[in-house]
């Protein structure tokens, strides 16, 4: 490769930087749309994002007033912000005047047509099946694809200089660019990869993935769409770089500009008053905490994922029997990718920064051949079924007669699911009761297989040393010290129908898919007798009497449903049986408690309404999501238990007192903190700028490929969050856009240890894209706030005299 | 492998060697600049642990591969060495990350300039 | 609360309706309210059709458009859409009739840019409004002509009356009123402001696909005494009904997106309704029209559910032997002939009606041939599931044209079979080259006529959101 062609391939890798990713519709994975800035202060970074996007980064005036206007920004606090950053008007005009001030914006309207080009041809060749006629010669790469059909684009009036394009797609870049300086190539490209960030981030997750099979069918990568788009400037007869690029360096927007944003005291000032009632809160429960003396053994142990929609059910399980529930990041530490019985998806059952590892899939056992068989019957009729509609839609001569035959069957269809969609979801159950579940009828490849699949480079199965390593990373991490006779590890999902973002509400630790499967394997794995031996060795000591089970929460019902288990004894299947009686009243309990935030909701008909919402195709709002988050809570559940913390935070079961050398509070702060931030940022943003950084109201949205939405007739492709996931109505928010609060019990010296060793941490709270609070239990409890730099300060609402700050490191 | 190698005498050839340390996200990068460049082996350790300008960095993460630090370690002739350091010498501009290049032998010569470089396909 | 009001009203207007329809389907009156309002079997059939869908397009978007600020102006346009059509089905007076479908254009407009504050919805409906306001412009002058020549003021009056009238002016009103329908129906070339309408809310397509454009067969059939004493007009509806429905299912297979992909399928379909009208089977037309709205309807409401998971790779094409194809061609054989004998269409006597036969039993074919060679189901069941689904649904289409016919034989001219003729022997083999073509696979990798089809299929350029800047959700 030419040394300049070696150069400009790193520009290209060096322009992208600023994007970030977006992944698609079936696995959404909630992401800050900044990462690509996130080693700027985030002040800083979203000055970026309002110069390289128009995106804002603060929440609107509208929203602060109304949250000012609820009490939901405490006036002390306020007053103390707005005085840090020397504002001394009243809150009252600082929102006028803020109403007033007109964000700069972004004029980028001269490459409408560039953008309406280059999103048409992105939109066909990511299609993953929408089409019957697809572009052609996609297997080639997008490049070669669209240099294909380039030429015949009759909408670029110079499509003649189309025809003799370089075949390699670096090449065709370097030779799009060879008027311009190589100094300004990186601008140059970056202000292209800016021009439509939903399409560019999209294909930027795609590049990178190395286990997505439509890439490796239909490759694309960021040198192959620069190429064709600068190409497609040149053939609309738009210079390659507009006048004013060279200038926009990263950090231009640092120049000119109100700093720090007038809303930055009002966010922090929002985010303290949150945050002091919360400390308060676990703080009173720590001092309460009973040490030594271990607890009656409890029945039963559920743990369940750290996502802040299981606090609420925790709670009603809690407190509906004799069990002890605990958090856990919801893949169950397996880094998997997991092929259901009878499909051909491999779905990648892990977080986002977490590469899969291995391969576990479903397979049919021996010990239930008639429920294979007629699952088997009943998914292929269905499958024939489908194929056969779709097949008659999209038939050039067909299609006319089959509309004449089915449309009656619509009309019906239509009535029922618009005026009775809750009746028709118990007569859906009644009639899915009949159609075994594979799971009561499959085995899960543990064994290694001898002859592993090593296509993509991931093995099938676990080896036994990988088994037990991941038990106990999970008993270690959470800090586990007794067994009940009954452990459930419970996955959850969503149920919900004619919602394209129907992935956003399943299990982000599992990629957006549903953990039910996660669950199964670990309960698995610890029912394995040679585990338990390592285990124990390893000085963890299951008894005999103690049996794992896996279990789903659906969260849109908050139904519990108990995969099948294995064999249990008669004390065993009594737990169960109570439990299972137990788990119901907790569903009716927690969705009481939800139903008020769900508009036109009753209490009184709370399950009634949950299932309606998870059966109909009218409902834009079937549940709250992870709307709300706020805080992450690495604690004993003592801490907790006690009281409410709204389903608005991350709850990750650490144990101080098991864990000398910190290796846990690393394990969990560097990785399921790291993915509560990702999500964090995903609500925050999606909040405060809705059509930049989220995807603007279900009601015009437009599914396009089957891998994004896109408003109306087409254009940009859409990211992050709908609005009717985030907001009551077009104006009010649901979520509370504020920063995630870390919140860790164990001793300072500690955490601080964990922050040096990791530099992407240390970024995270240094750049003030999250805060860190620490309760101290070696010094009574007390809190010790994290400030950037690496400092600690003790707030003053609980100890004047102790105000001075400390080194992070004690050494 | 080749019956007639002990014939061969061991003379030994020179050679650049190349170590490059970038973060985890940025192996692919890496991995395709040394393919693209017609380096036909290298060696990659994942999950490097050391100290540097920004500070400690831990090695073994059990959650998290993409802060993990991962080495390169490749050797090739001049040019090729030259095209993978143009290649990387902008990444290091603005992220963080190193590399090191330092004369070598070795033995079999053809072990290491046996591949052209992979041409990019058409994605 | 409005949503509310309007929605009860809605299905109570419903009831209305089908009460009316059962009484008049026994007593078999037409019922005139003055010069005004002619109230026959083809009124009441689309006021069924009418209300059903706005009725569960009210019910679906209470829920669907919670906490939109637009509720309001949603709710009272499509009530107030939904009275004017109603009205448009029942008009007698030429001036009503007209200026019912001046309104109608204007408020659906409007609804197509409900979203005030996103440019790109505004320019939707602009564009929408100026081709309406061009078909009432064409409606308008077609029935003045009509009126000034007749001296009627009625439609009914006036088609009573047409048989006076010189064949040249007769066609100039046909020709008027051809392209005014041509216009509400969104065909080739007047399909722009369809495709380019995805701004508006989901319930508002579902109600358009299934309700508005409609009104163009509605046209052609309430003014089919007008259109059909003309050979030379019929056979240039077959054709513009024909090339419609071809092109735009061509269109259909390039998209994807799903709204444009339903956009597309409109266009075809009311391209095949207007081809009936053409062959002189206005009641076919108008049972497809109905049936078709049903269709329609369900798919805009339920585009929120396509996302699943696919592995990429092409179907699996699983071989079929000779016997199947045997199988299959007498299936759609013996499909053809019992939808003749359904419909009451006599080989004896060949008209127009073997063309939507020829259609049937493509259907039909095509249905057999997916199902015969699905391997994964056993061959008893492959073999049983042909009939069981292909029989049901002919005699599902088969009770709703009979209805329609029984119910319109008040209606002037509801059932006016055109001679056979070469054109229309054309049109049908277009339909089964095309089918071939699709079926071979000939088209596939064919980048200039892939990217024809894909650039004349684009909406306008003014409605597209290529900066996520200027959208706004209020």
């Amino acid at each position: 490769m030419p040394t300049d062609l070696s150069a400009l391939r790193a520009r290209v890798e060096n322009a992208a930087k600023v994007l970030g990713r977006c992944w698609p519709l079936q696995s959404y994975i909630a992401a800050n749309p900044l990462a690509g800035l996130e080693k700027l202060p985030f002040d800083e970074a979203v000055a970026e994002g309002q110069a390289l996007y128009g995106g804002r980064g603060y929440p609107s005036v509208a929203q602060l007033r109304a949250a000012w206007d609820a009490g939901a920004i405490n006036a002390n606090h306020l007053a103390d912000r707005l005085e840090a950053y020397g504002f001394t008007e009243s809150p009252a005009h600082l929102l006028d005047r803020m109403e007033a001030a007109t964000p700069p914006s972004v004029n980028r309207s001269n490459d409408s047509l560039l953008n309406r080009v280059m999103a048409k041809w992105l939109a066909v060749f990511v299609d993953q099946g929408q089409a019957t006629w697809t572009m052609p010669r996609r297997q080639e790469g997008f490049y070669a694809a669209w240099r294909a059909v380039a030429p015949y684009d009759t909408t670029l009036a110079h499509r003649d200089c189309l025809h003799d394009l370089p075949e390699r797609p670096l090449e065709a870049l370097a030779a799009a660019l060879s008027d311009v300086e190589p100094s300004q190539w990186e601008r140059v490209l970056r202000h292209h990869l800016t021009a439509l960030p939903g399409w560019a981030s999209f294909i930027k997750w795609r590049s990178q993935d190395r286990h997505d099979a439509w890439q490796a069918a239909h490759p694309i990568t960021m040198t192959g769409y620069l190429a064709a788009r600068l190409h497609t400037a040149r053939a609309i007869g738009l210079p390659v770089a507009p006048d004013g690029v060279a200038e926009a360096a990263v950090g231009a927007s640092r120049n000119g500009r109100d700093r720090p944003a007038m809303a930055a005291p009002w966010l922090e000032a929002w985010e303290a008053t949150y945050r002091e009632q919360l400390l308060h809160d676990v703080q009173a429960a720590a001092a309460t905490i009973h040490t030594g003396a271990a607890p009656d053994r409890p029945k039963a142990q559920l743990v369940f994922c750290i996502d802040v929609r299981s606090e609420v059910i925790r709670r009603h399980v809690e407190q509906a029997g004799p069990y002890q529930t605990f958090g856990y990041a919801g893949f169950f530490g397996l880094p998997m990718q997991f092929q259901p019985y009878d499909s051909d998806n491999r779905i990648t059952a892990c977080p986002p920064i977490v590469d899969p590892k291995h391969r576990i899939q479903e397979v049919c056992g021996d010990h239930r051949p008639d429920a294979a068989a007629a699952h088997e019957r009943w998914v292929a009729l269905g499958r024939a079924w489908q194929r056969l509609i779709k097949s008659l839609k999209h038939n050039v001569a067909a299609a006319f007669g089959f509309v004449e035959g089915s449309g009656g069957l619509f009309g019906v269809a239509m009535a029922a699911r618009t005026l009775i969609p809750g009746w028709l979801r118990t007569q859906h159950q009644a009639w899915a009761k009949r159609v075994p579940t594979s799971d009561t009828f499959c085995d899960l490849s543990l064994d290694r297989a001898p002859a592993a699949d090593h296509a993509d480079g991931l093995p099938v199965g676990l080896s036994a040393e990988e088994r037990s390593y991941y038990a106990e990373a999970a008993f270690r991490l959470m800090g586990w010290q007794q067994f009940a006779p009954v452990v459930v590890f419970t996955g959850h999902g969503s149920e919900t129908v004619n919602n394209p973002y129907a992935s956003s509400l399943d299990c982000g630790a599992c990629a957006g898919h549903p953990g039910g499967p996660n669950a199964r394997i670990l309960a698995a794995i610890c029912n394995d007798p040679a585990v338990r031996e390592v285990l124990s060795e390893r000085g963890i000591v299951i008894p005999e009497d103690t049996v794992f089970l896996a279990a789903e929460h659906t969260t849109t019902t908050d139904a519990v449903r108990l995969f099948h288990p294995p064999t249990l004894t008669e004390r065993q299947a009594k737990i169960v049986d109570q439990l299972r009686r137990d788990l119901h009243t907790a569903r009716v309990q927690a969705a009481a408690e939800r139903a008020p935030a769900l508009q036109g909701a009753r209490r009184s008909h709370a399950v009634a309404d949950t299932a309606r919402r998870a059966a109909d195709w009218a409902e834009t709002r079937p549940e709250w999501g992870l709307s709300g988050n706020a805080a992450f809570i690495m604690a004993p559940r003592a801490l907790t238990a006690e009281f409410s913390l709204d389903g608005r935070a991350f709850l990750h079961a650490y144990n101080w007192q098991t864990d000398d050398r910190g290796t846990a509070l690393e394990t969990i702060m560097t990785g399921p903190l790291v993915v509560g931030e990702w999500i964090n940022m995903q609500y925050y943003f999606s909040t405060v700028d809705n059509a930049v950084y989220g995807s603007g109201s279900k009601i015009t949205q437009n599914v396009v490929g089957n891998v994004g939405v896109w408003q109306g007739n087409g254009g940009d492709l859409m990211t992050g969050l709908p609005l009717q996931s985030l907001q009551v109505d077009d104006a009010t928010p649901y979520h509370h856009p504020l920063r995630l609060l870390a919140v860790v019990y164990a001793p300072r010296a500690r955490v601080s240890r964990v922050i040096e060793r990791n530099a992407q941490l240390r970024s995270l709270f240094d750049h003030e894209w999250m805060a860190l609070t620490v309760l101290d239990p070696e010094h009574s409890n007390r809190r010790y706030v994290y400030q950037p730099g690496g400092t600690w300060a003790t707030p003053s609402t609980e100890s004047r005299d102790d105000q001075d700050t400390e080194p992070a490191l004690a050494l | 492998m080749s019956d007639t190698s002990h014939n061969i005498e061991h003379t030994l050839h020179p050679l650049k060697k190349i170590e490059i340390i970038v973060k985890g996200k940025r192996e692919h990068f890496v991995q395709d600049l040394l393919e693209k460049s017609g380096v036909s082996g290298y060696t990659i350790h994942r999950n490097v642990a050391g100290k540097g300008a920004s500070g400690f960095h831990e090695g073994h993460l059990l959650f998290n591969d993409e802060a993990s630090l991962v080495m390169f370690f490749a050797v090739s002739d001049q040019s090729k060495i030259q095209a993978i350091i143009n290649g990387l010498s902008p990444l290091f501009e603005s992220s963080s990350g190193v590399m090191f290049v330092s004369d070598t032998k070795v033995v079999r010569l053809t072990k290491f300039l046996s591949a052209e470089g992979q041409q990019d396909d058409g994605s | 609360m409005l949503s509310s009001f309007t929605t009860r009203l809605t299905w109570l207007l419903f009831l209305c309706t089908v009460g009316a329809l059962v009484v008049h389907a026994v007593a078999g009156l037409d019922v005139s309210l003055g010069a005004l309002l002619r109230i026959d079997g083809l009124t009441l059939i689309m006021a069924v059709v009418v209300t059903f869908v706005s009725g569960i397009v009210h019910s679906f978007a209470r829920r669907y458009m919670a906490g939109s600020h637009h509720g309001g102006r949603f709710f009272s346009r499509l009530f107030g859409l939904t009275l004017v059509v109603l009205l448009l089905t029942a008009a007698d007076h030429l001036a009503l009739f007209a200026g019912c479908w001046a309104l109608m254009g204007w408020l659906l407009a409007d609804l197509i840019g409900l979203i005030r504050g996103w440019p790109q919805a505004r320019a939707a409906a602009r564009h929408a409004r100026w081709s309406f306001l061009g078909g009432s412009v064409l409606l308008a002058a077609a029935l003045a002509l009509l009126a000034g020549q007749t001296g009627a003021t009625t439609i009914s009056a006036a088609l009573s009356r047409i048989e006076s009238l010189p064949v040249g002016t007769l066609a100039s009103i046909a020709g008027l009123l051809i392209v005014a329908a041509m216009i509400q129906s969104a065909l080739i070339p007047f399909h722009r402001w369809l495709l380019s309408s995805m701004t508006a809310p989901t319930p508002v397509s579902a109600f358009m696909h299934a309700g508005l454009v409609n009104a163009g067969g509605l046209l052609l059939a309430r003014f089919a005494p007008v259109v059909a004493g003309l050979p030379e007009v019929m056979l240039a509806v077959v054709v513009v009904g024909a090339l419609s429905a071809l092109l735009a299912q061509a269109w259909m297979l390039v998209q994807v997106d799903v709204k444009r992909q339903l956009g597309c399928s409109t266009v075809a379909q009311m391209g095949f309704m207007v081809l009936q009208c053409g062959l002189g089977y206005f009641a076919a037309a108008i049972a497809h029209l109905v049936l078709h709205g049903f269709y329609k309807a369900y798919l805009f409401l339920s585009s929120g559910s396509t996302v699943v998971m696919k592995p990429p790779g092409a179907e699996a094409r699983d071989a079929s032997g000779g016997p199947a194809l045997v199988v299959t061609g007498l299936t759609a054989v013996a499909g053809g002939g019992l939808f003749m004998w359904f419909t009451g269409k006599s080989i004896a006597a060949p008209d127009g009606g073997l063309l939507l036969t020829l259609v049937v039993v493509l259907a039909v074919l095509h249905a057999a041939h997916t199902m015969l060679r699905t391997t994964a189901l056993s061959a008893p069941t492959r073999a049983v599931a042909v009939p069981l689904v292909v029989l049901p649904a002919l005699a599902l289409y088969a009770l709703v044209y009979n209805g329609i016919v029984a119910l319109t034989a008040t209606t002037p001219m509801a059932t006016a079979p055109a001679e056979g003729s070469v054109v229309h022997g054309l049109v049908g083999a277009l339909f089964v080259l095309a089918y071939i073509a699709v079926e071979r696979g000939w088209h596939l990798e064919r980048p200039r006529l892939y990217t024809l089809l894909l650039n004349t299929s684009q909406p306008a350029a003014s409605t597209v959101t290529t900066h996520r800047t200027e959208y706004h959700a209020h």
